[in-house]
This record gives structure tokens, sequence and C-alpha cells, in this order.
């Protein structure tokens, strides 16, 4: 009791009560989470303003004799004539690596119900991305563990790929499964939910804390039911988080689901503030609103840490229309996109990924030597599969060498189903790859190519784990190993007789 | 020319008008404009408002301060 009674008066004693002048504004009227003021004289762009009660503001819009701010939380207390304060500082966020299986709202704090973040670095979160001679051109795949990604449009650590598609396609289910990936990788993972329905966040909190994924992802959070200002604030936010890690030297991935939503939210506070609208009511830099952010993610060369962000924005498409205003101006900042159909979805194709228009423009410089040894030919031999596709119907009209294309085509296909949920290593990705494209599925039943799949990986655990190894720790297919793997392909598809088409009496 | 806000808990005397005035007239060098305004809420003490710098010399603003530093600190 004694040293907590001089602790107090040692708190007390050491308080200044010197009155500071503080800028004040007075709040003219207060709207929808918007309010005007006078005052405020010498406020800087994006300061945060203290509303009083604990709340703060954003101080968005300058003009000459009014400062537009944006509550970030309800600030209900507010009335006009009320005074507001300016803090002097820009919008930051306190992180640590105690941020590493929680999850945080736009302003950082913990709203998973667990302790408050300790403070390590504040990180702004608006911040100009690292110049032209801080780079280092990506050369490190990252693997997403899905063999149609890692094999035809592999992402590299520092790259950024949009998953873009209609509504219940997979993408946020692609970018899940990309995170359950990274536990043997050293890759740090932050989930950025923008928009979405808490029910969603509980789900994929659920999912990654089951599947031990929780430990080195952050989730930053802004749902459906959080003010537009939060909304618009998340992405910032969790860049923030990335770039404490990325600081250190550490490779992250970083995740915005989504950025149509984060749109949406920009313009409900751009036609607040009264700025003028544009196409599709979205104001005037809407476009510079999603650059600056994806910017940021970058590889740094050795001189600045070596460490690397990587990002996969997710677009919502409204009818598979990838040429709307927003869905455009994310693909032109990318490095590419990954197209999810909703038709190829409903056939069956899971993940429903659209091959020919999928592209990515880091490319094969992101791939181990052993992916492109085996799937340099996936996307042509594809390509020529669609092609023919129309003619599959007259199968039995049509010249041998058609046909086998035909056969050949639809078994790599099939190869490229996947779960979501079931991401594979490279070694196991490369081994089914190599049974495909040389040809030992073409005597499989073509409707059991996944089950083929599935007992194939068994059989290489269990009797040639070392081959998967040596896969591994080479990065590329030595003639040995070729040698192995095409004799356990031949000896699995002896003894697995049940998968193979039955002969024709 | 400033606009000059006093605030306090219980409404000043002329005496103590005319005296806050001219001292602050002499701090802040150029003419004044003087407005005064009663807030109990601010419990007692002094609230100078010039243009829009904020003085706040208030009882209410002193404790507020203890309590920030005594939240922050234990």
């Amino acid at each position: 009791m004694a040293k907590k009674t001089s602790t107090v008066s040692s708190i007390l004693d050491s308080i200044d009560l010197t009155a500071e002048p503080r800028s004040m504004g007075i709040v003219k009227n207060f709207s929808d989470g918007i309010m005007f003021t006078e005052g405020l004289d010498d406020v800087q762009l994006g300061e945060l303003i203290d509303l009083g009660s604990g709340h703060m503001g954003l101080a968005l819009n300058l003009e000459t004799d009014q400062v537009g701010v944006v509550a970030l939380s309800s600030a209900k207390h507010l009335q006009a004539g009320d005074p507001i304060y300016r803090t002097g500082k820009i919008l930051s966020l306190p992180v640590s690596s105690d941020v590493l299986g929680r999850t945080i709202n736009s302003l950082g704090e913990a709203i998973d119900g667990k302790a408050a973040i300790q403070a390590d670095k504040d990180m702004p979160l608006e911040k100009i991305a690292p110049g032209v001679m801080a780079r280092q051109s990506v050369s490190v795949p990252l693997q997403t563990g899905v063999k149609a990604i890692d094999a035809m449009i592999p992402i590299g650590r520092g790259q950024r790929e949009l998953i873009i598609g209609d509504r219940a396609t997979g993408k946020t289910a692609i970018a899940l499964g990309t995170i359950l990936n990274q536990s043997d990788q050293d890759v740090i993972c932050v989930y950025v939910c923008i928009g979405q329905k808490r029910s969603s966040l509980a789900q994929i909190t659920q999912v990654l804390e089951d599947r031990g994924a929780m430990e080195y992802t952050a989730i930053v959070a802004a749902t459906a039911s959080d003010t537009a200002a939060q909304q618009f604030l998340a992405p910032y936010a969790g860049q923030a988080v990335a770039e404490y890690f990325l600081e250190q030297g550490k490779d992250v991935l970083i995740i915005f689901d989504d950025l149509s939503k984060h749109a949406q939210a920009y313009r409900e506070i751009s036609l607040l503030l009264r700025r003028p609208s544009g196409r599709e009511a979205y104001p005037g830099d809407v476009f510079y609103l999603h650059s600056r952010l994806l910017e940021r993610a970058c590889r740094l060369n050795k001189d600045h840490g070596g460490g690397s962000i990587t990002a996969l924005p997710i677009i919502e498409t409204q009818a598979n229309d990838v040429s709307a205003y927003i869905p455009t101006n994310v693909i032109s900042i990318t490095d590419g996109q990954i197209y999810l159909e909703s038709d190829l979805f409903n056939s069956g194709m899971r993940p429903a990924i659209n091959v020919g228009l999928s592209v990515s423009r880091v490319g094969s410089s992101a791939q181990l030597k052993c992916m492109k040894q085996v799937a340099g030919t996936m996307k042509l031999d594809l390509a020529q599969y669609r092609e023919l596709e129309a003619f599959a119907q007259f199968s039995s009209d049509l010249d041998e060498r058609t046909k086998a294309q035909l056969d050949r085509g639809f078994r790599v296909n099939e190869v490229l189903k996947q779960g979501w949920d079931t991401p594979l290593k490279v070694e196991e990705q490369v081994a089914v790859i190599f049974a495909a494209v040389n040809g030992y599925l073409d005597k499989v039943d073509a409707e059991k190519v996944t089950e083929w799949e599935a007992a194939y990986l068994d059989y290489m655990h269990a009797s040639n784990q070392d081959l998967l190894d040596q896969i591994k720790t080479d990065g590329k297919i030595e003639d040995k190993t070729k040698e192995r793997l095409d004799k356990s392909v031949e000896t699995f598809n002896q003894i697995n007789s049940q998968f193979m088409i039955e002969e024709q009496a | 020319m400033k606009n000059i806000t006093i605030t306090t808990a219980i409404e000043l005397t002329s005496a103590k008008k005319t005296s806050l005035e001219s001292k602050i007239s002499k701090k802040v060098g150029s003419k004044a404009k003087f407005s005064y305004k009663v807030n109990p809420n601010l419990i007692g003490g002094i609230t100078i408002a010039i243009d829009s710098k904020l003085y706040d010399g208030s009882v209410k603003y002193k404790l507020e301060t203890i309590k920030q530093a005594l939240y922050s600190n234990l």
C-alpha cells in the first residue's frame, strides 16, 4: 500500500498543469459522422482531432472558412457549438510483434476481447512508398499452395496480384488458403477485412485459429457496421502493420478483402464532405486511393533490409464486368490478376480460375526451377484444350490426335481442381503435375482423376518421401530424380488398377 | 482585430472584467473584441480563447489532466 501511494504521489508531482494553448474549433454542424467547424486555423491535413470523451476525428477537408472533420467513432456527445481540439498528431498505429494472433480495428484498438496491444513503434497510416532505388526485382516465390496459381500464374514476394471475380466464386477462399500455406514459409500474414459481415470475420478467425495460422497472422477489421471512416482507414492500418515487419527485413503477405467496399466507403465520405463526384459517383481521386496503398507493397533491396510485402487485393465484380470503374483501376495498378468465374465454379471447377484470362506479370522469375520444368507447357496445353472443347461432343468422329489432345487436356484440367483448405507443398504439386503432363494420367478414368491424385500423394509420402524431400532441397528435377519419378508413377499405376480405364472387352 | 472569448464558471464582476481586459490587451498587443460566457461545467478557473487558440485554465481541465496521467501510468 505504501508503495502504491508513493507511485501515485510521484505521478502527481510530475503532472504539468500549466495551460498550454490548444488550437480549438467550434462545431458548426454535425451530421452523418461529418462535422464542419470554424476555427482550427493551423490544422494539418489528415491530422487527428480530439472530439472530447475519448473520441477522435480526422481533418480531411481544409477550406478557407471551415474544416471538415470525419468522426472515427460515433461521438454522440457532440453538439453544435462544442469545442474540438487539434492533437498535433498525424494518424498512426501503435504496433509491436504482440499484434500477431490478434484482431485490431483501424485505430489499433484490440477488438478480440483480449488485452490492449503493447506498442513498440507508432507506424503512420499514410506514408510515401519506397523509392525506385530502394527496391529489388521480385525473384522469390510466394507459394499459395494452389496448383493452378503456383504452376501457371506464379506470385512472387513483393508482387501485387489482384483476385477478381463475382460474389461467391472463392476469392476469400484463395486468400485464406494462401495464409494457411505460409505456416512453414517464414512469412507474416496480415488479413484486412473491409466492410465484411461480422459473422464472416468470426468464421475466418475460427478457421485460422483451428489450423494454427493465427500465430503468424494479424487481422485488421472494419466490418460493415463500423463507420465509413474506419472502413476507409482499415487498408492503410493493415499496411502500417505490414510495414512494421517489413522494416525488420521480414516477408509479409497482406490481403485486402475487399477493395470494392473500401472504394464505396471512401465514396460515402467524399460525398458527405461535398467533394465533387465523377464516374459512378466516385470522387476524382479514387484511383490515388488505391494506387498509394498498393505501391507500398514492394521488395526492398539488401541495403534497406531485404524484406518484402506481397499484396493480394480482392475486388468483387458485378456480373463478371471487369471493365467497370474500380476493377479497371485496380487491374492497371497491380502486377497481374487471378480471374474467377462463376460459370466455372458452378460447373464444378474449383478453384474457379480462368487460366486464359488470368496473368502474372512477374511470371516465371518467381517460380522454382522444378515447377518451371513441369509446368512450362501446361498453359499452352490447356489453351489448346479449351479451343477444342467445343468438339468434345463429337469425340467419336475425331481423329486420334485430336482425341488424345482432348483427353490429355481434360485430365490436366481435373488435376487443377483442389479443395480450398488443402494447400499443397511445392514438391507435392511438382509430383502431381509431372504425372499429368507426361501422360501418366492418360490411362486413368477421367472421372477418377481427383481420387487418383489423393491416393498418389499418399503413396508418395509413404514410399517415396525422400524423393519429395530431394525435389524440395534441390529446387529442380535432376535426371536421377526424373527417373525415380517416372518409376514411382508407373509403379503406382500398376498397383492401383481401380483408377484405370476399364478395357473394352 | 482579435476575437477573445472568456469563459468562467461563475459570472465575473465588472471590475474583474475591466482588469482582465486591460491585462490581456497588453499581452496580445492588438485591438481585441471581448465576449463573456458562463459555463458551470468548468467548476472553477477561467478559459481564454484568442481567435481559435484556447488557453484552458479551468479546474475541469486540470482534473481531466490528472485523471489521464493516472490512467496511463498505473
